[in-house]
């Protein structure tokens, strides 16, 4: 899988680059609207990860671009205005996912994740892990075809599992991604623990051979068991 | 007192009082010469009839020339001595005389003197008649009065309409004032006016206006700016803490230090969020506006809360009393409520309950809970934090009190038998 990060904040760049690099992508970086221009020209990618304010041009010129030469490439868009404009403006050009800055890494990984599982779309809109299948539009659970029934959150946080497998996942990423904006709560971390408490108990009932791992201090990782 | 009477009182008793001086002036002056010149005429008289007398001393004792304008009178010597002493010009008087064919007194001038003739001493009375003069007098004073009353009128209208008119621009300019509201989008523009000074009034007033715009949005704007800013360094903070996580060498106490760090930096990053979605809502970034199905989007977002509310055990009930559709921009609408909504759960107790009921102007949201410990008057100011939780921003309801004057909703708050209640009135 070949990436390519248009970011020109050396630091945000760095971050994403080492996050995906350790999920063994091939990572490329473009740190002006130039360099972007010429690298979407000489090569293709399996995923565009996007900032739209460049120092010498609007990103979504990128995006227009791209879908001029009918790239394949899967497009997110990153943006520090979280402006309703820029979204609907990115999305109607034909991007595939938007994600308002700060992000979590986990979060990123999850889209990237979930549009390259589009892109490579097969017939069947299934999440295969060992012996766990997510059927999306279904939204059922089965573990060795047996069906595993779960809360609506609880199958969020399955899928958003298997999406960062075998990495790291912080608490609050976690409760971010369920909640969004509604994650300014008290209980929410309460709530959080006692779901995944929950699922860890059902996967482990089924035998599924991956489960939730807690890691001190820290958040959890889906690791094969 | 308005302007416009202050001037016409003062206007009006100065014309009064000038034009009751200037009456009483004419009227003397006038008095004074016609009595000048009838005493003059008396005086010309009094030698004439000297001149006829030493001509002709005869005549002083002549009856038939009594029923003219004089009589003489002999006097003695002392009364002589004494009236000359006294009057060496002679004494003017006036004096009424019955006059028969008319049948009422008029009146007379009448000047005495004294003279001598061969030896005796005589006292002359001269009169002449008044009536000419008095009626010229008096019609003279009447035509004044009538003419003053007519200027009087006619001043104080001509200074009620002319000077409405003249501060017309004044008051247009105070009605616009008064109207404009600093956070419109728009310019405030004055009808424009020949006069300098209200010209320069109108272009005072604009020009602070205009300051006091741009100093307001750039107030505005200025929070907005900086949580934009705050944005990348945060999300930068955010992923680098996530790497050190990843480090596989991490101890324990590495780690509890991280997770720290992992909490504040979301919560600063939710702070700023929220800040930024209030400057939006003010700035009035959400501009388009549809029909909204309260009960619809209501019932939407209790299904969003459905996990929590069952993990904390709450007993939802929605009474929907009608369906009330409110024009609004969808995503307000929705963080409106949804706010709301958490805000119920999240100051609720457990096993307590949420009655939502929906009628046409308005919604209530009840729920049990603790009684406050701040004073509900500031509940929705920004960072009035119910608890010390540190996951909370405090600005929730401050949102929610941004959305509803975004709308002109009202929105009331009571605690009664531990139960808190929330009002929305559309």
């Amino acid at each position: 899988m070949k990436i390519l990060v248009i970011e020109d904040e050396a630091g945000m760049l760095h971050s994403i680059t080492a996050y995906f690099a350790k999920s063994g992508y091939v990572c490329e970086v473009a740190t002006t609207f130039a360099e972007a221009e010429e690298k979407i020209h000489l090569y293709e990618y399996d995923c565009v990860i996007l900032d739209i304010t460049l120092p010498d041009g609007n990103g979504l010129d990128i995006l227009e671009q791209l879908k001029k030469r009918k790239s394949q490439a899967g497009i997110i868009i990153l943006s520090a205005k979280n402006s309703l404009d820029d979204r609907v403006k990115g999305l109607t050009l034909g991007a595939d996912d938007y994600l308002p800055k700060p992000f979590h890494l986990t979060e990123l990984n999850a889209r990237v994740v979930a549009i390259l599982r589009r892109l490579k779309f097969d017939g069947s809109n299934e999440v295969t892990i060992g012996n766990i299948i997510l059927n999306l539009d279904t939204k059922k659970v089965y573990v060795d075809k047996e069906e595993l029934i779960l809360k609506k959150k609880e199958y969020e946080l399955l899928l958003f599992f298997i999406s960062n497998k075998t990495r790291i996942i912080s608490k609050t990423s976690l409760a971010e991604h369920i909640w969004g904006d509604n994650a300014d709560r008290a209980d929410s971390f309460d709530f959080l623990y006692s779901q995944i408490k929950n699922l860890r108990k059902r996967l482990l009932e089924y035998k599924a051979n991956y489960n939730i791992e807690a890691i001190y201090g820290i958040g959890y990782k889906f690791v094969n068991v | 007192m308005k302007l416009l009477n202050i001037t016409t009182k003062y206007f009006l008793i100065l014309i009064l009082t000038m034009l009751l001086i200037w009456c009483a002036v004419f009227y003397f002056s006038l008095r004074w010469t016609i009595y000048k010149d009838v005493d003059e005429y008396l005086t010309h008289r009094q030698h004439e009839i000297n001149k006829s007398f030493s001509k002709n001393p005869r005549l002083i004792t002549d009856k038939t020339l009594y029923h003219t304008d004089f009589k003489v009178k002999a006097i003695s010597e002392k009364e002589y001595e004494k009236f000359l002493h006294k009057y060496e010009f002679g004494k003017f008087k006036d004096t009424g005389m019955h006059d028969e064919l008319e049948d009422e007194e008029e009146p007379f001038r009448k000047m005495e003197s004294v003279f001598t003739s061969n030896g005796k001493y005589y006292k002359l009375t001269i009169i002449a008649s008044l009536l000419n003069s008095e009626e010229l007098l008096a019609t003279i004073l009447v035509d004044i009065l009538i003419f003053s009353i007519l200027l009087f009128g006619l001043v104080f209208i001509l200074n009620r309409v002319l000077l409405r008119k003249l501060w017309n621009p004044f008051y247009e300019t105070i009605s616009k004032v008064k109207q404009y509201k600093l956070d419109n989008d728009s310019r405030l523009e004055l009808a424009p006016t020949n006069i300098i000074e209200f010209k320069e009034l109108n272009n005072s007033v604009e020009e602070l206006i205009q300051n006091n715009r741009k100093v307001y949005m750039s107030q505005k704007h200025f929070i907005e700016n900086a949580s934009h800013e705050m944005q990348t360094p945060l999300g930068i903070i955010q992923n680098k803490v996530y790497m050190l996580m990843e480090e596989p060498t991490l101890t324990n106490s590495q780690a509890t230090i991280i997770d720290d760090i992992t909490e504040h930096v979301e919560r600063l990053s939710r702070l700023n969020k929220t800040l930024l979605l209030l400057s939006k809502i003010e700035n009035k970034q959400f501009a388009e506006n549809e029909p909204i199905q309260i009960t619809q989007l209501i019932e939407s977002c209790c299904e969003d809360f459905s996990d929590l509310i069952e993990f904390k055990k709450l007993d939802l009930k929605l009474e929907k009393y009608a369906s009330p559709v409110i024009i609004m921009n969808v995503d307000l609408a929705r963080i409106l409520f949804s706010n709301i909504i958490k805000n119920a759960i999240n100051h609720n107790i457990n096993n307590g309950f949420i009655t939502i009921s929906i009628e046409v102007n308005q919604v209530t949201i009840a729920n049990s809970g603790k009684e406050l410990s701040v004073n509900p008057e500031t509940l929705f100011e920004r960072f009035n934090k119910r608890t010390d939780n540190s996951h909370s921003t405090g600005l929730g309801l401050a949102i929610v009190k941004t959305i509803c004057q975004l709308y002109g909703f009202h929105i009331s708050y009571s605690y009664k038998e531990s139960t808190h209640s929330l009002i929305i009135f559309f």
